[in-house]
């Protein structure tokens, strides 16, 4: 696999998911500055992809809030034998930048009138230096392997990720049938998920 | 559904792409099967790294505020403990000793969580390894089973396939007039018989199949029927013997008898 040619070295990825855990742990015990900490690390990385869904940046920053709230609150909860710690910010930002694009998409008059104005800023090319060796393998992996996808397949994940439609609503949008479209998304996801093998 | 539909429907599961009511299908199966909660944990990773695939985008100064303070008024969840350091709001600037030592429990403290942190971990992993043990066991008994299953239908398959095979149908008798059986028999590749609708037997009894050439009974096998009726039964072939006229089937002492008991229950001619 010529991907993991580049960049950072491999052993270290351990260490940042250590450190990552380390820092929930102090999260569940009470430290605000583990919070300060897992927002320095993950801050832009929870902007850029409630950004990528929602398009508004003043939505974004709500759910970048409403994220490490969230990790705050439950960091008692969190499982470390289900997700890196990553992995779970990443999902709760997900969930959240979701919810508030159904809530927008609920009141569409207005929505296209905010569209209409703002403007998305241009992501940033750096990111922090810990941002993070972790990140980057399973991203580069899944990344390389997301590209390679055939449009018809890559789509369809794109539209389940970052629109969160069900199989039936990407049906109807598609005009593609729900069957198909179950097919196409189970072996998109089957090619995603054997790269991190 | 069945465990395989089920796993099929982990993919849009971990995307969220499911509807309603498959959702809560996969959503319970998955409180009672490891292996699919297994393979999710797989396919959230991947679901992660595409979100991770949005680039990074440097959030605005004052947010980092927004989000410390945001916390500092917001209870958490199932708190372990509490420790010395809760976030700080407008605290009077601390000594130097006292920063020296906040930075000494800091550490302490810190040491005892990453400590915790790993045993933790070290706990899940043997849990997971006990998991995989059982696992193992149960996945090797299956596995002898099979194999003795296998061994089973493989006989029957010979008997079947054997060209000299004869098939002969037994009528219950007067006494069990339900019942039926049927033999094959080949001298190459041996005997198997089957048999429905036989009455239960009371303790200490067992069918008996007979093969009858001439006068001359030869045992071939006790059996006992299932809750339903049925029974079967396979048995070697004496090489040399003759084809034989008749199979019978008597009710005798558990471990079978040299000669049949009297009356017979069931009985084909093979002509």
């Amino acid at each position: 696999m010529g991907l993991v040619s580049e960049g950072t070295p491999r052993g270290s990825s351990s260490e940042d998911a250590l450190r990552d855990r380390a820092a929930i742990r102090a999260v569940a015990g009470g430290s605000g500055d583990a919070v300060a900490e897992l927002y320095d690390r993950y801050g832009g990385t929870v902007y850029g992809l409630a950004l990528r869904v929602l398009g508004q940046p003043d939505l974004a920053e709500e759910v970048v809030q409403d994220v490490f709230a969230q990790v705050w609150r439950e960091a008692g909860r969190y499982d470390a034998g289900r997700s890196t710690v990553a992995g779970w910010i990443v999902m709760l930002t997900r969930t959240r930048s979701i919810d508030r694009l159904r809530a927008r998409k609920a009141r569409p008059d207005l929505a296209r009138a905010v569209d209409a104005i703002e403007a998305v800023p241009l992501p940033s090319s750096e990111s922090t230096p810990e941002t993070s060796t972790l990140i980057a393998e399973d991203t580069r992996m899944v990344r390389g392997a997301l590209a390679r996808l055939p449009d018809q397949f890559r789509s369809l994940v794109e539209l389940a990720y970052y629109e969160g439609l069900s199989h039936s609503e990407i049906a109807a949008r598609t005009g593609i049938p729900v069957g198909t479209v179950k097919t196409r998304l189970r072996s998109a996801m089957g090619t995603l998920r054997s790269v991190l093998a | 559904m069945t465990h395989d539909e089920l796993r099929e429907s982990l993919p849009a599961f971990a995307l969220g792409a499911l509807d309603a009511g498959e959702r809560q299908a996969v959503a319970s199966h998955l409180e009672t099967c490891a292996e699919c909660r297994a393979e999710l944990a797989e396919l959230e990773r991947a679901v992660a790294g595409i979100g991770l695939d949005a680039p990074p985008v440097t959030p605005p100064a004052h947010l980092r505020s927004r989000v410390l303070n945001r916390i500092a008024t917001e209870p958490q969840q199932s708190k372990a403990h509490t420790l010395p350091f809760a976030p700080k709001h407008d605290r009077p600037a601390p000594s130097v000793n006292r920063l020296a030592l906040a930075a000494a429990v800091t550490l302490a403290v810190g040491a005892s969580i990453y400590a915790f942190a790993l045993r933790s971990e070290v706990a899940s992993l043997r849990d997971s390894v006990a998991t995989t043990q059982a696992e193992a066991t149960r996945l090797r008994g299956e596995l002898t089973t099979l194999r003795r299953n296998w061994v089973e239908v493989t006989r029957v398959m010979d008997v079947l396939k054997a060209p000299d095979m004869l098939k002969v149908d037994l009528k219950g008798q007067a006494n069990m007039p339900g019942a039926a059986g049927r033999a094959f028999w080949s001298r190459t590749a041996g005997l198997m018989f089957t048999a429905d609708r036989l009455p239960p037997l009371p303790a200490g009894r067992v069918y008996q199949l007979w093969t009858i050439t001439g006068t001359v009974a030869t045992g071939a096998g006790t059996f006992t029927p299932d809750a339903q009726g049925a029974a079967s039964v396979t048995a070697p072939v004496t090489a040399g013997v003759a084809v034989p006229d008749a199979f019978g089937v008597t009710i005798e002492p558990t471990g079978g008898s040299a000669t049949p008991t009297m009356p017979i229950v069931l009985v084909g001619a093979s002509k």
